[in-house]
């Protein structure tokens, strides 16, 4: 999949496109208007992930660029805002999603394949991991083809986890994932621990592998491998 | 004293004392006159009296009154001359027991080879009495001169410092908040002008420093975000690597807790900010139980990690007009704020009435501080890791909306009320 990374810090550029890199992503990179604007004139991007504030133009008017020239490529918008206007705006002008810095690298990778699936690229709306599927639509879970019913958080966080599979995810991660910090980390850390646990019994309950490990202190990995 | 009093009293102090003199004046003047008229008229008696005299006649049978006045003749030794000579001379009246007034003339005279002196007296009563009354009219009418110039002079001036006023008042209702832009005027007058050009550049440049400050913290927050994303993202990097020993994931935790709590002390402070410079403005009916209720479901996880219960006392629809995303704001921090600083087992009650919201929670007792909750960064032994902002945004948002925020302590329980 080809994802074009636009972003002026030079550091935070380098950061995502390693990451989603070794996500299994085809990564280009630009860091100002005019360069972006031209790869996308020279290519079209499954997904293009644009910081809004770029030196000598907009990211919103890269966005109504790409609308205007009728450009399927998904777009996430990642800003240093948090303004309601600019989140309406970008998703107005045709942005698929809307990411507020600072974010973490599992979260912007989950993002980008939901807009995969939305868009439906991949040509399929159904996450499949060994024993695991998941119709994200009718957001049903099945271990071995036998339903298994999850709460909403459980099902969040299988979906993320599934998205990020043999990563180390930090709890504040996650926790910003589920909760999209509405609430103060100290008191989730907590919760976080119970949702995990009940997940995890619930899928090898129904027969699967038991993949998400403890990192000691840190958070957790889902290990497929 | 007030500029008008003041003029007033300027004009009074050197007006007086040239009118009392003025009067002074007129009143010898006139009273000369009124003198000199008698005296006229007593000579025009003495010519008389000499055209009409024989000495032969009677001294006594012929005079000692004519026309009011008492004369008097007396022989001279021959040649003698008396020079005319007009005095004011008092006499004792002994039945009214008071001293009179009267004009006096002494003077000699020949007839028929003798030399006579003649002394006519006449009351001075009466033009005495006219004097009195000329003057009294004259100290009226300086009174009402004095006092119709300085009436006129007050509201000349008045219309006069008219401009100086209005800058005044205009001043007066400067606030740096306000969005209204206050002119001054011109007017006829170059001072005036002068004065307001000044206070315009003045109170332009005062609330563009203002403006350019409260955007300062924004972008100062707004620049922090970056940076913090690039730590974050680069922990993300880190813990991926194999070669992590317990220790050092330990420390990248502990790096990793910090950057969090950065950054939502960061998220806050901006939202803080951005309340105060008022930059959410889109108002739309808010259902605070709806709200109430959406935000509840949310922290289910906490209520139940605490074993908190939730009394709802929802007496009547609460609507009010203002910024969704503030209205969150505001119930999303009290609520955070109940939870936080609740006990094990504890309660949660909210009551909504039509124009009150009402939210209470069980917790240790505060120990006097209650004032200081509201100021940022107060923290208490309850809570070590809260970041201490979040009443500090529901005090602000109370403000910025003509919310009455109280918070009545009752014994158990903590309370907040607000009154819209």
């Amino acid at each position: 999949m080809k994802v074009l990374i636009v972003e002026d810090e030079p550091t935070l550029l380098d950061t995502i496109t390693t990451y989603l890199a070794a996500e299994g992503y085809l990564c280009e990179a630009a860091s100002d208007y005019i360069s972006a604007s031209n790869k996308i004139a020279n290519h079209v991007y499954d997904c293009i992930v644009v910081d809004i504030t770029l030196p000598n133009g907009s990211g919103l008017d890269l966005i109504k660029e790409l609308k205007e020239n009728r450009i399927p490529s998904g777009v996430i918008i990642i800003s240093a805002k948090n303004s309601l206007d600019d989140k309406l705006k970008g998703l107005q002008l045709g942005s698929d999603d809307y990411l507020t810095k600072p974010f973490h690298l599992p979260e912007l990778n989950a993002r980008i394949q939901a807009i995969m699936r939305r868009k439906n690229f991949d040509g399929s709306n159904i996450i499949t991991c060994n024993e695991i599927k998941i119709d994200t639509v009718a957001k049903y879970v099945s271990v071995n083809e036998k339903e298994v019913t999850l709460t909403l958080k459980e099902y969040d966080l299988l979906v993320y986890f599934l998205a990020n599979k043999n990563r180390v995810l930090s709890k504040s991660a996650i926790v910003e994932h589920l909760w999209q910090d509405n609430i103060d980390q100290s008191d989730s850390y907590n919760f976080l621990y119970t949702h995990i646990k009940n997940l995890r019994k619930k899928l090898i309950d129904h027969g699967s592998a038991d993949y998400i490990n403890t990192i000691y202190g840190m958070g957790y990995n889902f290990k497929t491998q | 004293m007030n500029l008008l009093n003041k003029s007033t009293l300027y004009s009074l102090v050197w007006m007086l004392p040239v009118m009392v003199i003025a009067g002074f004046i007129f009143y010898f003047i006139i009273h000369k006159q009124i003198q000199d008229n008698t005296d006229e008229s007593i000579s025009e008696q003495r010519d008389l009296i000499v055209r009409n005299f024989n000495p032969n006649d009677n001294l006594a049978m012929q005079f000692n009154k004519i026309g009011g006045d008492e004369v008097t003749l007396k022989t001279l030794p021959f040649g003698k001359i008396i020079a005319d000579s007009y005095t004011d001379i008092e006499t004792l009246d002994t039945i009214e027991n008071e001293m009179n007034p009267y004009r006096q003339l002494i003077t000699s005279f020949d007839k028929q080879a003798q030399t006579f002196q003649l002394t006519i007296t006449r009351s001075a009563i009466k033009s005495d009495e006219l004097a009195e009354s000329i003057a009294i009219a004259l100290a009226i009418l300086f009174v009402l001169l004095l006092f119709g110039f300085l009436t006129l002079n007050r509201i000349l001036t008045y219309n006069l410092w008219g401009p100086f006023y209005e800058s005044l008042e205009q001043l007066k209702k400067f606030h740096l908040d306000d969005e209204s832009q206050i002119g001054f005027t011109t007017s006829g007058i170059k001072e005036f002008n002068t004065l307001n050009i000044a206070l315009n550049k003045m109170t332009q440049r005062i609330v563009n420093d203002y403006l350019s400050s409260k955007q300062f913290t924004e972008n100062a927050s707004h620049e922090m975000q970056t940076p913090l994303t690039i730590v974050k993202t680069k922990i993300d990097l880190l813990i991926q690597s194999q070669n992590l020993r317990s220790d050092d994931m330990k420390i990248i935790t502990d790096i990793d807790n910090s950057v969090n709590k950065l950054s939502q002390l960061n998220k806050s402070l901006l939202l803080l900010s951005k309340i105060e410079n008022n930059q959410f403005g889109d108002k739309e009916e808010i259902n605070f139980i709806a709200l109430t209720d959406k935000l509840l479901n949310g922290y289910a996880d906490n209520l139940h990690l605490k074993n908190i219960t939730t009394e709802k006392i929802f007496n009547e629809p609460l609507i009010v007009n203002m910024n969704l995303f503030i209205a969150e704001s505001l119930l999303s921090n009290l609520l955070q704020n109940a939870i936080r600083h609740n006990t094990e087992d504890g309660k949660i009650k909210i009551e909504t009435n039509s124009n009150s919201f009402i939210i209470s929670n069980t917790g240790v007792h505060l120990n006097g501080n209650e004032k200081l909750i509201f100021n940022r960064f107060a923290k208490f032994s309850t809570s070590p890791d809260s970041i201490g902002l979040g009443l500090a945004i529901v005090k602000q948002v109370c403000e910025q909306n003509a919310i009455q925020l109280s918070y009545p302590y009752n014994g158990s329980f903590h309370t907040f009320k607000l009154n819209f």
